[in-house]
């Protein structure tokens, strides 16, 4: 019951000052901030409280496989059942008339995944998608997490995720952010003790980017505040509550 | 005064050939010349328009006659010039002779009793694996799928504004480049050396 009221009361201010917002053409962005501190009070004053969430962007990169996974042994064997049966139903071809033999076809090899390249670099596992996880102090304690950094006022979501990117301490990366829109939301409340009338909890929203370049300066890799782990491994480093709501989005296709 | 003539050109003749000339039956009765085959030819002298020599008539016909040729050439030129432009042939639609040769085909193996089953048994284990594979694709879709309309409904229960600033389209995205897994992994600044070629392409002119 009293979710849809203050959602109502909360909008109704707003609405009656974005057509304002919309007409304006330059300076549009600066009229937008002005809106949005106005409806805070605004909402405030009439219920007594804006959003008791507190929210968080988040990026979620990836850095999608560089080689070729090797083959499973029913794969392998249906390639050569395959190979088998299309050379049948060729025919021969210049070399073969005369020489009656077969052709050798070139064997690629996969390249393995050597051993030994460091949790925090880039290069390991070339054959899967890769997701970074960074150090993060969250209330007390420094928890593995997607990296993430809390919104401010006047930018969107996106652009909160964009400044993580950029702020990350000793690392640039360059990322393509796939769209405006979140992939997942974790809610979660804070301690009782940290709990106010104002803010109940946070509300972290991920959004997705694909890794385009970048690298990591040698002392944070010495740190180990970076971490590039696989879908597999995230559950060695995450909580569980967090791991089930990002577990979700990460697709390991 | 022809008479004297003739009769002189016949005895000068008549001196001339080994043909006995019965001149005086040429000369016959009464002197009257008979008209024999040779002589009627020198005895008639042809008056003709070189042996004239008057000037030479222009026809009228001539400078219309001409014309008419080049008109009508003109016309023929037209006729071939309006046959359409030859097709370029499309080489990949023309399968080549040597592929219609028999000697190239391989026979079909005689597959032994467990050769077949053992293909028969890895059909199905494939498609088994595909379905699976299936399955996980679309699970993990539509899970993502609901991972992003649950974050759209908490962000719209947050701030109407960021909500819509989250439906709008990015522009920037597309066109959207990246470079698909390799079989080897790539080196860094890497420049493949340029080669030379032949281009031996038939080019066809209409």
């Amino acid at each position: 019951m009293a979710p849809p009221c203050w959602r109502m009361a909360a909008t109704r201010p707003l609405c009656s000052l974005v057509p304002t917002v919309r007409r304006t053409g330059p300076g549009h962005t600066a009229v937008r901030q002005m809106a949005l501190r106005a409806a805070g009070p605004a909402a405030a004053q009439t219920q007594g409280g804006a959003s008791r969430w507190r929210l968080h962007g988040a990026v979620c990169l990836q850095r999608l496989p560089v080689v070729s996974q090797e083959r499973n042994p029913v794969e392998h064997r249906f390639a050569e059942l395959m190979h088998q049966v299309e050379t049948n139903s060729e025919m021969l071809h210049d070399q073969q008339v005369e020489t009656n033999s077969e052709i050798q076809t070139d064997v690629y090899l996969c390249v393995p995944d050597v051993g030994g390249t460091a949790l925090g670099s880039v290069e390991r596992c070339l054959g899967d998608s890769l997701v970074l996880l960074v150090q993060q102090a969250v209330g007390k304690e420094n928890i593995w997490l997607l990296p993430q950094a809390q919104w401010e006022a006047g930018e969107t979501l996106r652009q909160t995720a964009e400044r993580v990117l950029t702020s990350l301490p000793g690392a640039d990366f360059k990322a393509t952010f796939l769209g405006n829109t979140p992939c997942g939301v974790y809610k979660y409340k804070f301690p009782k003790d940290v709990r106010t009338a104002r803010c109940v909890g946070a509300k972290v929203f991920f959004f997705k980017a694909l890794l385009s370049g970048g690298s990591i300066s040698q002392s944070a890799s010495q740190k180990g505040a970076f971490l590039w782990a696989k879908k597999t491994e995230l559950q060695g480093y995450l909580k569980p509550a967090y791991l089930e709501k990002v577990r979700r989005f990460i697709l390991d296709l | 005064m022809s008479m004297a003539v003739s009769r002189a050109l016949c005895r000068v003749l008549s001196r001339q050939s080994a043909v006995p000339t019965n001149v005086s039956s040429l000369m016959g009765v009464d002197g009257h010349v008979s008209q024999g085959p040779w002589f009627a030819s020198v005895l008639t002298l042809k008056t003709s328009a070189p042996l004239r020599a008057e000037p030479k008539k222009k026809k009228k016909v001539d400078p219309r006659r001409e014309q008419m040729v080049r008109e009508r050439l003109k016309k023929k030129l037209k006729k071939l010039e309006r046959v359409p432009p030859e097709l370029i042939p499309i080489e990949d639609f023309t399968t080549p002779a040597k592929y219609m040769d028999e000697t190239r085909v391989r026979g079909a193996p005689q597959l032994p009793f467990e050769e077949s089953e053992r293909r028969a048994l890895l059909l199905k284990e494939w498609s088994r694996y595909k379905q699976t594979q299936h399955r996980a694709e679309m699970e993990a879709v539509g899970l993502a799928v609901e991972a992003q309309r649950e974050a759209l409904e908490e962000l719209r229960l947050e701030s109407e504004e960021l909500y819509q600033a989250a439906l709008r389209p990015d522009p920037l995205l597309f066109p959207f480049n990246h470079q698909g897994p390799s079989y080897t992994p790539p080196k860094a600044q890497y420049e493949a050396p340029e080669g030379k070629y032949n281009n031996i392409t038939k080019v066809y002119t209409q």
